[in-house]
Protein backbone atom coordinates (compact mmCIF):
# COMPACT_ATOMS: atom_id res chain seq x y z
CA UNK A 1 0.00 0.00 0.00
CA UNK A 2 2.95 2.52 1.08
CA UNK A 3 4.46 1.74 -2.32
CA UNK A 4 1.33 2.69 -4.28
CA UNK A 5 1.03 5.93 -2.20
CA UNK A 6 4.81 6.31 -2.98
CA UNK A 7 4.33 5.93 -7.00
CA UNK A 8 1.10 7.95 -7.12
CA UNK A 9 3.42 10.27 -5.51
CA UNK A 10 6.18 10.53 -7.73
CA UNK A 11 3.68 10.55 -10.50
CA UNK A 12 1.84 13.38 -9.46
CA UNK A 13 5.09 15.11 -9.11
CA UNK A 14 5.92 14.66 -12.53
CA UNK A 15 2.98 15.62 -13.72
CA UNK A 16 3.20 18.76 -11.43
CA UNK A 17 6.85 19.51 -12.78
CA UNK A 18 5.84 18.94 -16.43
CA UNK A 19 3.18 21.08 -15.80
CA UNK A 20 5.58 24.07 -14.26
CA UNK A 21 8.01 23.49 -16.82
CA UNK A 22 5.23 23.72 -19.78
CA UNK A 23 6.38 26.16 -22.32
CA UNK A 24 3.20 27.81 -21.75
CA UNK A 25 3.77 30.95 -24.20
CA UNK A 26 4.68 28.96 -27.08
CA UNK A 27 1.56 26.26 -26.07
CA UNK A 28 -0.62 29.82 -26.24
CA UNK A 29 1.08 30.42 -29.67
CA UNK A 30 0.65 27.38 -31.11
CA UNK A 31 -3.12 27.73 -29.64
CA UNK A 32 -3.07 31.30 -31.66
CA UNK A 33 -2.06 29.91 -35.02
CA UNK A 34 -4.30 27.19 -35.28
CA UNK A 35 -7.48 29.51 -34.04
CA UNK A 36 -6.20 31.83 -36.90
CA UNK A 37 -7.02 29.29 -39.54
CA UNK A 38 -10.52 29.77 -38.18
CA UNK A 39 -10.02 33.32 -38.92
CA UNK A 40 -9.97 33.96 -35.05
CA UNK A 41 -7.34 36.41 -33.46
CA UNK A 42 -6.23 37.20 -30.38
CA UNK A 43 -3.95 40.46 -30.36
CA UNK A 44 -2.07 43.05 -28.70
CA UNK A 45 -2.09 40.68 -25.09
CA UNK A 46 0.76 40.51 -22.56
CA UNK A 47 1.41 37.05 -21.39
CA UNK A 48 2.42 36.46 -17.93
CA UNK A 49 3.61 32.58 -16.93
CA UNK A 50 3.00 32.25 -13.07
CA UNK A 51 4.39 28.90 -13.15
CA UNK A 52 1.00 26.19 -12.91
CA UNK A 53 -1.20 28.57 -14.86
CA UNK A 54 -0.41 31.10 -17.57
CA UNK A 55 -2.44 34.97 -17.29
CA UNK A 56 -3.00 36.74 -21.08
CA UNK A 57 -3.72 40.28 -19.83
CA UNK A 58 -4.99 42.86 -22.14
CA UNK A 59 -5.98 41.09 -25.60
CA UNK A 60 -8.05 42.40 -28.03
CA UNK A 61 -10.15 39.17 -29.84
CA UNK A 62 -11.24 39.59 -33.63
CA UNK A 63 -13.07 37.46 -35.77
CA UNK A 64 -12.55 37.64 -39.99
CA UNK A 65 -10.61 40.83 -39.09
CA UNK A 66 -13.61 42.23 -37.32
CA UNK A 67 -12.76 43.48 -33.67
CA UNK A 68 -15.03 41.76 -31.43
CA UNK A 69 -13.90 42.37 -27.99
CA UNK A 70 -11.43 43.57 -25.42
CA UNK A 71 -10.60 41.03 -22.97
CA UNK A 72 -8.95 42.54 -19.59
CA UNK A 73 -7.93 39.13 -18.03
CA UNK A 74 -7.61 35.54 -19.24
CA UNK A 75 -6.37 32.62 -17.04
CA UNK A 76 -5.25 29.27 -18.55
CA UNK A 77 -4.79 26.23 -16.54
CA UNK A 78 -3.62 22.76 -18.15
CA UNK A 79 -3.21 20.20 -15.77
CA UNK A 80 -4.10 17.62 -17.78
CA UNK A 81 -6.40 15.76 -15.83
CA UNK A 82 -8.37 19.03 -15.35
CA UNK A 83 -8.35 21.92 -17.77
CA UNK A 84 -9.87 25.60 -17.75
CA UNK A 85 -9.51 29.04 -19.23
CA UNK A 86 -11.28 31.73 -16.75
CA UNK A 87 -11.72 35.04 -18.82
CA UNK A 88 -12.72 37.74 -17.02
CA UNK A 89 -13.55 41.66 -17.96
CA UNK A 90 -14.88 40.93 -21.78
CA UNK A 91 -16.21 44.06 -23.86
CA UNK A 92 -17.40 43.50 -26.71
CA UNK A 93 -17.23 45.92 -29.60
CA UNK A 94 -20.14 48.88 -30.36
CA UNK A 95 -20.76 46.74 -33.40
CA UNK A 96 -21.47 43.70 -30.86
CA UNK A 97 -23.95 46.00 -28.69
CA UNK A 98 -26.50 45.36 -31.62
CA UNK A 99 -27.15 41.82 -30.39
CA UNK A 100 -25.65 41.84 -26.74
CA UNK A 101 -25.49 44.06 -23.83
CA UNK A 102 -21.26 44.36 -23.89
CA UNK A 103 -19.74 43.86 -21.21
CA UNK A 104 -19.60 39.83 -19.98
CA UNK A 105 -18.35 39.55 -16.25
CA UNK A 106 -16.61 36.39 -16.56
CA UNK A 107 -17.01 33.26 -18.51
CA UNK A 108 -15.10 30.16 -17.63
CA UNK A 109 -14.59 27.04 -19.66
CA UNK A 110 -13.64 23.94 -18.57
CA UNK A 111 -12.85 20.37 -19.43
CA UNK A 112 -11.92 17.42 -17.10
CA UNK A 113 -11.06 13.70 -18.35
CA UNK A 114 -13.60 12.46 -16.06
CA UNK A 115 -16.05 13.78 -18.87
CA UNK A 116 -13.74 13.43 -21.96
CA UNK A 117 -16.34 14.36 -24.41
CA UNK A 118 -17.93 17.18 -22.86
CA UNK A 119 -16.47 21.11 -22.68
CA UNK A 120 -18.18 23.19 -19.88
CA UNK A 121 -18.70 27.12 -20.22
CA UNK A 122 -20.37 29.44 -17.58
CA UNK A 123 -20.68 32.89 -18.10
CA UNK A 124 -22.20 36.27 -16.51
CA UNK A 125 -22.65 39.73 -17.54
CA UNK A 126 -25.17 42.40 -18.54
CA UNK A 127 -27.18 40.07 -20.52
CA UNK A 128 -27.57 37.48 -17.67
CA UNK A 129 -25.77 34.73 -17.22
CA UNK A 130 -25.39 31.34 -19.37
CA UNK A 131 -24.67 27.62 -18.52
CA UNK A 132 -23.49 25.92 -21.84
CA UNK A 133 -22.27 22.31 -22.80
CA UNK A 134 -20.26 21.83 -26.09
CA UNK A 135 -20.69 17.93 -26.90
CA UNK A 136 -17.51 17.20 -28.73
CA UNK A 137 -18.93 13.94 -30.49
CA UNK A 138 -22.29 15.47 -31.32
CA UNK A 139 -20.51 18.39 -32.52
CA UNK A 140 -23.48 20.44 -30.46
CA UNK A 141 -23.79 23.06 -28.06
CA UNK A 142 -26.26 23.78 -26.24
CA UNK A 143 -26.69 26.50 -23.53
CA UNK A 144 -29.10 27.91 -21.29
CA UNK A 145 -29.55 31.68 -20.88
CA UNK A 146 -30.92 33.83 -18.12
CA UNK A 147 -31.62 36.67 -19.63
CA UNK A 148 -31.28 39.82 -17.23
CA UNK A 149 -33.95 42.68 -17.78
CA UNK A 150 -31.68 44.73 -19.69
CA UNK A 151 -31.12 42.06 -22.36
CA UNK A 152 -35.14 41.42 -22.28
CA UNK A 153 -35.46 44.70 -22.90
CA UNK A 154 -33.18 45.62 -25.75
CA UNK A 155 -32.43 42.36 -26.96
CA UNK A 156 -35.37 40.45 -27.90
CA UNK A 157 -34.05 40.07 -31.34
CA UNK A 158 -30.81 37.95 -30.05
CA UNK A 159 -33.62 36.30 -27.84
CA UNK A 160 -36.15 35.42 -30.53
CA UNK A 161 -33.21 32.79 -32.10
CA UNK A 162 -33.75 30.77 -28.24
CA UNK A 163 -36.23 28.68 -27.40
CA UNK A 164 -38.38 30.34 -24.34
CA UNK A 165 -39.04 27.67 -21.54
CA UNK A 166 -41.79 28.60 -18.93
CA UNK A 167 -39.64 29.01 -16.00
CA UNK A 168 -38.49 32.30 -18.08
CA UNK A 169 -34.83 30.40 -19.30
CA UNK A 170 -33.71 30.43 -22.77
CA UNK A 171 -32.68 27.75 -24.36
CA UNK A 172 -30.04 27.06 -27.36
CA UNK A 173 -29.01 24.54 -29.44
CA UNK A 174 -26.59 24.08 -32.82
CA UNK A 175 -25.35 21.54 -33.79
CA UNK A 176 -22.21 22.56 -36.54
CA UNK B 1 20.34 4.76 12.18
CA UNK B 2 21.44 8.52 10.89
CA UNK B 3 23.12 6.46 7.55
CA UNK B 4 19.73 4.65 6.58
CA UNK B 5 17.78 7.93 6.73
CA UNK B 6 20.84 10.16 4.90
CA UNK B 7 20.93 7.15 2.53
CA UNK B 8 16.67 7.31 2.07
CA UNK B 9 16.64 11.07 1.75
CA UNK B 10 19.37 11.58 -0.89
CA UNK B 11 17.97 8.16 -2.46
CA UNK B 12 14.83 10.27 -2.85
CA UNK B 13 15.71 13.33 -3.70
CA UNK B 14 18.27 11.64 -6.71
CA UNK B 15 14.77 10.36 -7.91
CA UNK B 16 12.95 13.56 -7.41
CA UNK B 17 15.96 15.53 -9.96
CA UNK B 18 15.91 12.92 -12.01
CA UNK B 19 11.78 13.09 -12.27
CA UNK B 20 12.56 16.62 -12.56
CA UNK B 21 15.11 16.43 -15.61
CA UNK B 22 12.81 14.40 -17.66
CA UNK B 23 9.77 16.57 -16.58
CA UNK B 24 12.45 19.42 -18.29
CA UNK B 25 13.84 17.08 -21.22
CA UNK B 26 10.04 16.53 -22.27
CA UNK B 27 9.34 20.26 -22.13
CA UNK B 28 11.90 21.10 -23.91
CA UNK B 29 11.42 18.55 -26.91
CA UNK B 30 8.06 19.93 -26.71
CA UNK B 31 9.06 23.36 -27.03
CA UNK B 32 11.14 22.80 -30.22
CA UNK B 33 7.86 22.04 -31.82
CA UNK B 34 6.05 24.86 -31.25
CA UNK B 35 6.20 28.34 -32.34
CA UNK B 36 8.32 31.29 -30.78
CA UNK B 37 5.73 33.95 -32.28
CA UNK B 38 2.00 34.62 -31.75
CA UNK B 39 -0.35 35.77 -34.21
CA UNK B 40 -1.40 39.61 -34.49
CA UNK B 41 -3.91 41.64 -36.21
CA UNK B 42 -2.61 43.70 -38.59
CA UNK B 43 -5.08 46.61 -40.04
CA UNK B 44 -3.95 49.55 -41.85
CA UNK B 45 -4.06 52.51 -39.62
CA UNK B 46 -5.79 54.53 -42.50
CA UNK B 47 -8.48 54.15 -44.51
CA UNK B 48 -8.39 55.08 -48.11
CA UNK B 49 -11.21 54.14 -50.12
CA UNK B 50 -10.47 52.21 -53.37
CA UNK B 51 -13.15 53.68 -55.28
CA UNK B 52 -12.93 57.69 -55.92
CA UNK B 53 -15.27 58.92 -58.28
CA UNK B 54 -13.02 61.37 -60.78
CA UNK B 55 -14.29 64.27 -62.47
CA UNK B 56 -12.75 63.83 -65.79
CA UNK B 57 -14.38 66.89 -67.46
CA UNK B 58 -11.51 68.71 -66.25
CA UNK B 59 -9.18 66.18 -66.81
CA UNK B 60 -10.06 64.94 -70.24
CA UNK B 61 -12.88 65.98 -72.50
CA UNK B 62 -13.24 69.66 -71.90
CA UNK B 63 -16.35 70.43 -73.45
CA UNK B 64 -15.71 69.58 -76.87
CA UNK B 65 -18.22 68.16 -79.20
CA UNK B 66 -17.32 65.05 -79.15
CA UNK B 67 -15.43 63.60 -82.78
CA UNK B 68 -16.75 59.95 -83.84
CA UNK B 69 -13.84 58.16 -85.19
CA UNK B 70 -12.93 54.54 -86.48
CA UNK B 71 -10.51 53.17 -84.29
CA UNK B 72 -10.85 49.71 -86.42
CA UNK B 73 -13.73 48.31 -88.61
CA UNK B 74 -14.21 44.76 -88.20
CA UNK B 75 -17.45 44.14 -88.54
CA UNK B 76 -17.66 40.48 -88.78
CA UNK B 77 -15.89 39.81 -85.44
CA UNK B 78 -17.82 39.08 -82.38
CA UNK B 79 -17.46 40.69 -78.97
CA UNK B 80 -16.79 37.36 -77.34
CA UNK B 81 -13.00 37.89 -79.23
CA UNK B 82 -12.74 41.21 -77.57
CA UNK B 83 -10.47 41.19 -74.44
CA UNK B 84 -11.06 43.80 -72.19
CA UNK B 85 -8.03 44.93 -70.63
CA UNK B 86 -8.37 47.92 -69.09
CA UNK B 87 -10.77 50.99 -68.15
CA UNK B 88 -10.41 54.23 -67.45
CA UNK B 89 -13.10 56.77 -65.99
CA UNK B 90 -16.79 56.37 -65.71
CA UNK B 91 -20.39 57.05 -67.42
CA UNK B 92 -20.33 58.23 -70.92
CA UNK B 93 -16.59 59.99 -69.70
CA UNK B 94 -13.55 57.88 -70.39
CA UNK B 95 -11.50 55.26 -72.33
CA UNK B 96 -11.36 51.48 -72.41
CA UNK B 97 -8.07 49.38 -73.55
CA UNK B 98 -9.38 46.35 -75.43
CA UNK B 99 -7.62 44.27 -77.65
CA UNK B 100 -9.01 40.78 -79.61
CA UNK B 101 -8.42 37.58 -78.67
CA UNK B 102 -6.09 36.85 -81.47
CA UNK B 103 -3.84 39.39 -80.69
CA UNK B 104 -4.18 39.95 -77.19
CA UNK B 105 -0.98 42.09 -76.86
CA UNK B 106 -2.48 44.21 -79.48
CA UNK B 107 -4.25 46.81 -77.81
CA UNK B 108 -6.43 49.79 -78.61
CA UNK B 109 -7.53 52.20 -76.48
CA UNK B 110 -11.25 53.44 -76.87
CA UNK B 111 -13.09 56.43 -75.81
CA UNK B 112 -16.70 56.46 -75.67
CA UNK B 113 -18.41 56.92 -78.48
CA UNK B 114 -15.64 55.39 -80.85
CA UNK B 115 -15.93 52.24 -82.57
CA UNK B 116 -13.77 49.17 -82.42
CA UNK B 117 -14.52 46.06 -84.32
CA UNK B 118 -17.81 47.17 -85.56
CA UNK B 119 -18.75 48.05 -81.78
CA UNK B 120 -19.41 51.55 -80.24
CA UNK B 121 -18.19 52.37 -76.57
CA UNK B 122 -21.05 53.41 -74.76
CA UNK B 123 -20.70 53.60 -71.56
CA UNK B 124 -18.07 52.77 -69.11
CA UNK B 125 -18.72 50.94 -65.71
CA UNK B 126 -17.02 49.99 -62.74
CA UNK B 127 -15.02 46.70 -63.86
CA UNK B 128 -16.57 46.91 -67.59
CA UNK B 129 -18.14 48.85 -70.81
CA UNK B 130 -20.70 48.61 -72.24
CA UNK B 131 -20.75 48.60 -76.55
CA UNK B 132 -23.75 49.22 -78.50
CA UNK B 133 -23.74 47.31 -82.01
CA UNK B 134 -26.86 47.69 -84.33
CA UNK B 135 -29.31 48.93 -81.57
CA UNK B 136 -28.19 46.48 -78.57
CA UNK B 137 -26.13 46.78 -75.72
CA UNK B 138 -23.21 44.20 -74.83
CA UNK B 139 -21.34 44.48 -72.12
CA UNK B 140 -17.81 43.38 -71.87
CA UNK B 141 -16.36 42.58 -68.36
CA UNK B 142 -12.76 42.97 -67.36
CA UNK B 143 -10.77 40.08 -66.86
CA UNK B 144 -11.74 38.17 -63.22
CA UNK B 145 -8.19 38.53 -61.73
CA UNK B 146 -8.99 34.96 -60.17
CA UNK B 147 -9.31 33.83 -63.60
CA UNK B 148 -6.53 35.21 -65.40
CA UNK B 149 -4.90 32.22 -66.21
CA UNK B 150 -7.69 31.03 -67.96
CA UNK B 151 -9.00 33.51 -70.79
CA UNK B 152 -10.49 36.58 -70.63
CA UNK B 153 -13.04 38.83 -70.63
CA UNK B 154 -16.78 37.52 -70.46
CA UNK B 155 -19.85 39.08 -71.35
CA UNK B 156 -23.41 39.41 -69.66
CA UNK B 157 -26.48 41.64 -69.68
CA UNK B 158 -26.13 44.50 -67.19
CA UNK B 159 -28.76 47.12 -66.77
CA UNK B 160 -27.28 50.20 -67.65
CA UNK B 161 -26.11 52.52 -65.43
CA UNK B 162 -27.32 56.05 -65.93
CA UNK B 163 -26.09 59.58 -63.96
CA UNK B 164 -29.58 59.49 -62.16
CA UNK B 165 -28.35 56.52 -59.65
CA UNK B 166 -25.77 58.85 -58.11
CA UNK B 167 -28.15 59.83 -54.67
CA UNK B 168 -27.14 62.20 -52.08
CA UNK B 169 -27.14 60.97 -48.38
CA UNK B 170 -26.49 63.24 -45.53
CA UNK B 171 -24.03 62.70 -42.95
CA UNK B 172 -26.49 63.36 -40.51
CA UNK B 173 -28.48 59.80 -41.50
CA UNK B 174 -24.89 58.05 -41.09
CA UNK B 175 -24.04 59.17 -37.84
CA UNK B 176 -27.31 58.35 -36.71
CA UNK B 177 -27.10 55.00 -38.10
CA UNK B 178 -23.53 54.77 -36.71
CA UNK B 179 -24.32 55.70 -33.61
CA UNK B 180 -27.29 52.97 -32.95
CA UNK B 181 -25.98 49.69 -35.33
CA UNK B 182 -28.88 48.58 -33.88
CA UNK B 183 -31.32 50.58 -36.21
CA UNK B 184 -29.48 49.28 -38.97
CA UNK B 185 -30.55 45.50 -38.73
CA UNK B 186 -34.18 46.94 -37.67
CA UNK B 187 -34.06 48.18 -41.10
CA UNK B 188 -32.77 46.04 -43.51
CA UNK B 189 -31.55 42.44 -43.16
CA UNK B 190 -28.78 40.51 -44.60
CA UNK B 191 -28.08 37.12 -45.66
CA UNK B 192 -24.54 36.00 -46.51
CA UNK B 193 -24.76 34.17 -50.31
CA UNK B 194 -22.14 30.97 -50.95
CA UNK B 195 -20.80 29.90 -53.95
CA UNK B 196 -18.76 27.46 -54.10
CA UNK B 197 -18.94 27.51 -50.28
CA UNK B 198 -16.94 31.08 -50.62
CA UNK B 199 -18.67 34.04 -49.29
CA UNK B 200 -20.19 35.78 -52.80
CA UNK B 201 -22.32 38.33 -51.77
CA UNK B 202 -24.94 39.31 -48.43
CA UNK B 203 -28.53 38.83 -50.10
CA UNK B 204 -30.95 41.88 -48.61
CA UNK B 205 -33.77 39.78 -46.88
CA UNK B 206 -35.79 42.38 -45.79
CA UNK B 207 -36.00 46.19 -46.02
CA UNK B 208 -38.11 48.85 -44.17
CA UNK B 209 -39.46 50.73 -47.52
CA UNK B 210 -39.53 54.05 -45.35
CA UNK B 211 -36.38 53.58 -43.62
CA UNK B 212 -33.87 56.19 -44.54
CA UNK B 213 -31.89 52.84 -45.70
CA UNK B 214 -34.96 51.68 -47.52
CA UNK B 215 -35.14 55.24 -49.74
CA UNK B 216 -31.48 54.50 -51.06
CA UNK B 217 -32.93 52.10 -53.52
CA UNK B 218 -31.72 48.57 -52.32
CA UNK B 219 -34.48 46.12 -52.62
CA UNK B 220 -35.51 42.99 -51.33
CA UNK B 221 -33.66 39.82 -52.76
CA UNK B 222 -30.80 42.42 -54.00
CA UNK B 223 -27.72 40.46 -53.58
CA UNK B 224 -24.53 43.54 -52.36
CA UNK B 225 -21.64 42.00 -54.11
CA UNK B 226 -19.35 44.60 -54.61
CA UNK B 227 -18.55 48.11 -52.37
CA UNK B 228 -16.43 50.44 -53.32
CA UNK B 229 -14.84 48.47 -55.78
CA UNK B 230 -13.97 45.64 -53.09
CA UNK B 231 -15.65 42.46 -53.09
CA UNK B 232 -17.95 41.49 -50.42
CA UNK B 233 -16.61 38.20 -50.00
CA UNK B 234 -16.22 38.82 -46.23
CA UNK B 235 -18.30 40.44 -43.05
CA UNK B 236 -14.70 42.48 -43.09
CA UNK B 237 -14.85 44.51 -45.72
CA UNK B 238 -18.11 45.59 -45.21
CA UNK B 239 -17.51 46.62 -41.33
CA UNK B 240 -13.93 48.27 -42.57
CA UNK B 241 -16.06 50.36 -44.65
CA UNK B 242 -18.43 51.04 -42.02
CA UNK B 243 -16.08 52.06 -39.53
CA UNK B 244 -14.94 54.10 -42.04
CA UNK B 245 -17.64 55.81 -42.95
CA UNK B 246 -16.52 59.16 -41.59
CA UNK B 247 -13.50 59.58 -44.27
CA UNK B 248 -15.97 58.26 -47.40
CA UNK B 249 -17.40 60.88 -49.83
CA UNK B 250 -18.78 58.44 -51.92
CA UNK B 251 -20.18 54.65 -51.75
CA UNK B 252 -20.49 52.67 -54.32
CA UNK B 253 -22.94 49.29 -54.14
CA UNK B 254 -22.62 46.84 -56.95
CA UNK B 255 -25.82 44.45 -56.97
CA UNK B 256 -27.44 41.79 -58.68
CA UNK B 257 -30.85 42.21 -59.27
CA UNK B 258 -32.90 39.88 -61.39
CA UNK B 259 -29.68 38.34 -62.64
CA UNK B 260 -28.55 41.63 -63.65
CA UNK B 261 -25.91 44.03 -62.35
CA UNK B 262 -26.77 46.73 -61.16
CA UNK B 263 -24.92 49.94 -59.57
CA UNK B 264 -25.73 52.56 -56.48
CA UNK B 265 -23.76 55.73 -55.70
CA UNK B 266 -23.93 57.34 -53.22
CA UNK B 267 -22.73 61.17 -52.50
CA UNK B 268 -22.22 61.77 -48.74
CA UNK B 269 -22.62 65.06 -47.90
Amino acid sequence: MVKIFKFLGYVLFFLGALVFFMPKSSTYYYVEHELKKHKIIFSKEELVDNGLSLQVNNSSLSYDGIDVAEIKRMNVKIFGLYNSIKIEDIILTSFASSFLPIKIDSLELSYTIVNPLQVNAYASGEFGSAQAMLYVLDRNVSAVVVPSKLMLQKHQKTLSMMKKQKNGEYNYDKTF
Amino acid sequence: MIKLSKSYFVSLATLLLVLLALAKLITLGVMWFLPSDGVDLNTPKNYKPIYQRVDFENMLLIAQPKQIKKVETKSSISITNMLLKGLYGKGNKGFAIVALKASANKTSIVSVGEVFSGYTLKEILVNGVVFEKDTKDYILLMENEKNTKNTASFIMPVETVSENSLKRVSKKDIKDYGSNPQKIWNDIGFMEVKRDSKVYGFKVTRVKANSEIGKLGLLKDDIVIMLNNIEMNSYKHALKLYENIDNIETIQIIVMRNNQEKELVYDIN
